[in-house]
């Protein structure tokens, strides 16, 4: 590691032990519901921002206690006499900065060296990820839910996530309903959104044109059973589709409605939804809708232990274009599961993705099948230090002259320094060789990583 | 010293002696941080306690399974726990259900004595110099633990029991039970690191009988 | 600084407005069969995740709550109770209860306004039902004193006499921030052996028996089961007064000033 990134990340510890010691116990700031509850984090997470059972019911439930329909009372006698302070208890923040240090098996035409010079480098990005979240109810059975996220080095701020719940309908836990933009996984076994170990966007060449393949400089490292796993795909305004983003299902956000319930007791979760459409601009409605249903098994009882499996079918409707030919139907069949006792905390997800049918034009360049497994655990080894492993195997489709599989293991230990402060060390490895070609997604070997979270 | 039984009682008078032959673990020392003035700097903590010649345990809480179990008439007795130098006098203490159980203090600092029996507490009152002792009835049988927060090293048990033939261990490990009834009994043995001990004994109509129960 | 805790006595004292209004109580449902099955409905949905299908305070969700250190969800078949308004060692009365169940526990367990008052009834019946005890227990409340004093400086002064003469400051430590020696060492145990730090006294929005005068007296009163916070009541029995005045300077500790 070089001397430069291992300052950073002391100087960055340093600051973060400063900001905490300067937060008062009584401001000790706990995020919009464990300040509406007056409760802490942990009776709703395992480790934010992964839910534990009671947080999920909590969700399922539209932001109000399980078992209740309290959005119309809890908190609200605070909207008698709107103060800044009050206003603050229900607006979130969440920061993450990085110091980033990878290690490659070589760069592609690094400017100005000869090829196949090995570049390593330090990136030191802070915050990396904004993001202001607020969420409530708005009355007995009517929830919402906006977040904020402001991408620091594009420069941009965009709602990620925007919707409205109406529950309990016919029924408690008949059926809920959200309306907006969402993100479809959030009931299942293995949530998109919520990971210990965050996405790291990958890098691409710059000045890419619609409908050709846009160079990755470096692998992006997310989930690879979330990915969009294809090389060669596009929207269909032509630009690309990144094979490390999460999309489909697992997508952070779409813009749909969504029906869940536990009609037949505790056991089953049932979902259905219906999408504007996976890779599509808005008001592009020359398509048809994308569906989608889940159902998830849940046992949740005693003996510090539960568990659950989930299982999900994606229907996409010419949602993506294969080169500049035809749109496809890119659908996705998705698992998974997780348990947890006491400290340990486990989960997998494997999802297969198919394109209906190959445009004749690419036949035989095609793979129109890919799949993604991920397995990963976190645990509690002091209550103050969180360890977190990851597992990603990308067997990739699409073009077969630019799909690379890769293969990722990641570790991660967290440290709080409070409850609503960590700081982070991780690092994520190839498994694959770099195969001597020069292929991009081979280049990472591996990435140090070293920063702070940040939820107030 | 042999214990002679009472004259006069009903049923037969069981004497004897727990004793312990194996080696016995070394103390183990704990500094003091608090009030070292009333606790002293140091404490030798040791529950298992070996009498040199006779090789008896103290504080063994010796009973016999009761067929007859009652409760307590006599409510006038009241068993005490006292708090003096930081440590819980008597260390160990055998009651009878329906007995009031007193704790009080004669240190100069703070304690406090909290008393459970599994996980729930019985009691748990401060103790503060010149404050008033706290008495309350044991309605269970049992054994409950006896501790200070305030001054961890502070250990000791009370064991209760729904009928009168109990005794604790004196120094030299003699015990005494008075008024058994004729035939088999189960003798149980407890003591606080050694665990218990089952000892069958019969029992004659009138008289005395005497054993010796050895631990391990 | 001085400007932000009197903001925090001010929401405290609403918080307490507000809770006293929610204890008025409706009909009580018979603690019958059916009233418990009702319950037990409800516990499913509502309590089960933290404490358990037995109510052992296993659930799914209830290591996290506390991980390696107290609290963890109480466990209604063994345990005692923290939050009464009984002598040491009793368990709780039904209005105890239906107050826990009401208000939640700061830090570590919600409010359960949201269920109606008749189905907070219902749901305590099968709580109780957990534990034989209810059955052959009657515990009955301790009375809490007169009306309560005016605090003035005086008072307070006295109540801070108090603190240090019944030696509070061992656990609390002499500001009242939890500090004392014997939390610091970290020694203190709760029921089930879980480390247990002594409260943050300057933090009365954390307080889980409630931080109004009234609610103060009774935990100095009853103590907290299960934990080290040891009952007061010998000395403090016959002295409602002197009772008062250390609840008074608890209350000064977080306002910073003298009301
Ligand atoms: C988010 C987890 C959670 C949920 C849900 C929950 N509890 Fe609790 N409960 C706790 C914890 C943790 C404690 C222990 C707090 C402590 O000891 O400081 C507790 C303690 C209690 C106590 C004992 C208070 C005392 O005096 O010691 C009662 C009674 C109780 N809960 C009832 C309920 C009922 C009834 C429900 C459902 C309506 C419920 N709880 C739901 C976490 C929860
Ligand atoms: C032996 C240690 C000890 C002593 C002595 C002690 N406390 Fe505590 N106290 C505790 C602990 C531990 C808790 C936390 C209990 C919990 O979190 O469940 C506590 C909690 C409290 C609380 C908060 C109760 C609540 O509602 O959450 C108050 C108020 C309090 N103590 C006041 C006092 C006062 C006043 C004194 C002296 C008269 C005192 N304590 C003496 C250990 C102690």
């Amino acid at each position: 590691m070089s001397q430069r990134s291992i300052t950073l990340g002391i100087l960055m510890a340093v600051a973060a032990t400063i900001a905490s010691a300067f937060v008062h116990p009584e401001a000790q700031a706990i995020p919009p519901f464990a300040r509406k509850y007056n409760v802490n984090c942990t009776a709703c997470h395992t480790a934010p921002p992964i839910l534990n059972p009671f947080g999920q019911r909590f969700l399922e439930n539209g932001y109000q206690l399980p078992g209740t329909e309290d959005g119309g009372i809890i908190g609200k006698k605070k909207l008698g006499d709107v103060t800044l302070d009050d206003v603050t208890n229900f607006v979130g923040f969440r920061m993450v900065g990085n110091v980033t240090r990878s290690w490659s098996f070589k760069q592609q035409n690094p400017p100005g060296a000869a090829a196949g010079v090995v570049q390593n480098k330090t990136e030191f990005t802070f915050p990396d990820a904004f993001t202001m979240f607020t969420a409530g109810t708005l009355t007995k059975n009517v929830g919402f839910m906006v977040e904020l996220g402001h991408d620091v080095e594009g420069g941009t701020t965009a709602v990620e996530r925007g919707f409205v719940t109406f529950n309990n309908i016919g029924y408690h836990d008949l059926a809920h309903v959200r309306v907006g933009r969402y993100d479809p996984s959030a009931f299942y076994s293995y949530v998109t959104i919520r990971q210990q170990l965050n996405d790291v966007v990958e890098s691409t060449t710059s000045g890419c044109t619609p409908f050709t393949p846009c160079g990755l400089n470096r692998a992006g490292l997310a989930p690879s059973a979330f990915a969009a796993k294809f090389y060669g795909l596009y929207q269909r305004d032509g630009t690309a589709i990144s094979p490390f983003a999460s999309s489909l299902f697992n997508s952070g956000g779409e813009t749909g409605v969504d029906i869940h319930g536990r009609p037949f007791g505790d056991w089953f979760l049932y979902q259905v939804g219906v999408l504007n459409g996976a890779n599509e601009g808005f008001g592009d409605s020359n398509k048809g809708k994308d569906i989608y249903a889940m159902l998830r098994f849940d046992y949740a009882k005693s003996n510090n232990f539960s568990a659950n499996i989930s299982g999900f079918v994606y229907r996409g409707y010419s949602n993506a274009k294969v080169q500049s030919q035809d749109d496809v139907n890119w659908n996705r069949y998705g698992l998974s599961a997780r348990a947890t006792y006491k400290m340990v905390d486990i989960y997998a997800a494997f999802a297969v993705d198919k394109i209906d049918k190959t445009p004749t034009a690419v036949a035989g360049l095609f793979d129109s099948t890919a799949t993604g497994l991920t397995i990963g655990a976190d645990t509690y080894v002091t209550n103050k230090t969180l360890i977190s492993l990851r597992y990603d195997n990308l067997d990739a489709g699409g073009m077969l002259d630019q799909r690379k599989s890769a293969t990722f293991v990641g570790l991660q230990v967290k440290q709080f320094l409070r409850t609503n402060i960590a700081i982070f060390a991780r690092n994520d490895f190839n498994v694959r060789k770099s195969e001597g070609s020069d292929t991009a997604a081979r280049n990472l070997r591996n990435a140090f990583f070293s920063g702070v979270d940040i939820v107030f | 010293m042999p214990l002679t039984s009472l004259a006069g009682e009903t049923g037969a008078t069981l004497v004897g002696r727990v004793v312990f032959r194996g080696t016995v673990p070394p103390p183990e020392v704990v500094t003091v941080t608090r009030d070292p003035k009333t606790c002293g700097e140091t404490r030798t903590i040791q529950p298992l306690v070996v009498h040199p010649s006779t090789r008896g345990i103290q504080n063994a809480v010796v009973s016999i399974e009761g067929e007859n179990t009652s409760p307590n008439t006599d409510t006038t007795k009241t068993t005490a726990i006292t708090n003096t130098q930081c440590a819980f006098s008597p260390h160990v203490e055998a009651i009878r259900v329906g007995t009031p159980l007193e704790v009080r203090s004669h240190d100069p600092v703070l304690h406090n004595t909290h008393i459970m029996t599994g996980k729930r507490t019985f009691l748990n009152v401060a103790l503060v110099p010149g404050g008033h002792p706290v008495a309350k009835v044991i309605k269970m049988p049992g054994l409950y633990h006896v501790q200070c927060d305030a001054h961890v090293f502070m250990q000791g048990s009370v064991v209760a029991f729904d009928h009168p033939y109990y005794a604790v261990t004196e120094a030299q490990g003699d015990f005494r039970i008075v008024g058994v009834p004729a035939g088999r009994h189960q003798v149980t043995v407890w003591h606080e690191t050694l665990g218990a001990l089952h000892h069958e004994v019969t029992v004659p109509a009138q008289g005395d009988v005497s054993i010796t129960i050895e631990f391990p | 600084m001085a400007m932000r805790r009197r903001l925090m006595t001010l929401s405290a004292t609403i918080l307490a407005i507000g809770l006293a209004a929610t204890t008025v109580l409706a009909v009580k449902p018979e603690g019958n069969r059916a009233t418990r099955e009702n319950g037990r409905v409800i516990y499913e949905r509502s309590c089960l995740f933290c404490h358990g299908a037995e109510g052992k305070g296993d659930g799914p969700a209830g290591w996290f709550i506390g991980r390696y250190e107290a609290p963890h969800p109480r466990d209604f078949t063994s345990e005692g109770f923290k939050l009464r308004s009984t002598e040491s060692g009793s368990l709780p009365t039904d209005q105890d209860l239906f107050r826990t169940v009401t208000r939640g526990i700061p830090g570590y367990m919600p409010s359960f306004a949201g269920l109606t008052e008749t189905e907070r009834w219902q749901v305590i019946a099968y709580v109780k039902s957990f534990n034989p005890a209810f059955q052959t227990e009657t515990p009955a409340p301790l009375l809490l004193g007169g009306p309560a004093p005016l605090a003035s400086p005086t008072s307070i002064e006295t109540g801070r006499a108090l603190y240090v003469r019944f030696e509070c400051q061992a656990c609390h430590g002499i500001d009242g921030r939890g500090d004392g020696p014997v939390s610091e060492a970290g020694d203190l145990k709760d029921a089930s052996g879980l480390r247990i730090f002594a409260t943050d006294l300057t933090r009365p929005l954390s307080f889980k028996n409630g931080s109004s005068p009234q609610d103060l007296v009774r935990t100095l009163m009853t103590g907290l089961d299960g934990t080290p916070m040891p009952s007061y009541a010998a000395q403090l029995t016959g002295k409602e007064d002197e009772a008062w005045y250390l609840a008074q300077y608890l209350l000064s500790l977080s306002s910073g000033s003298f009301p």
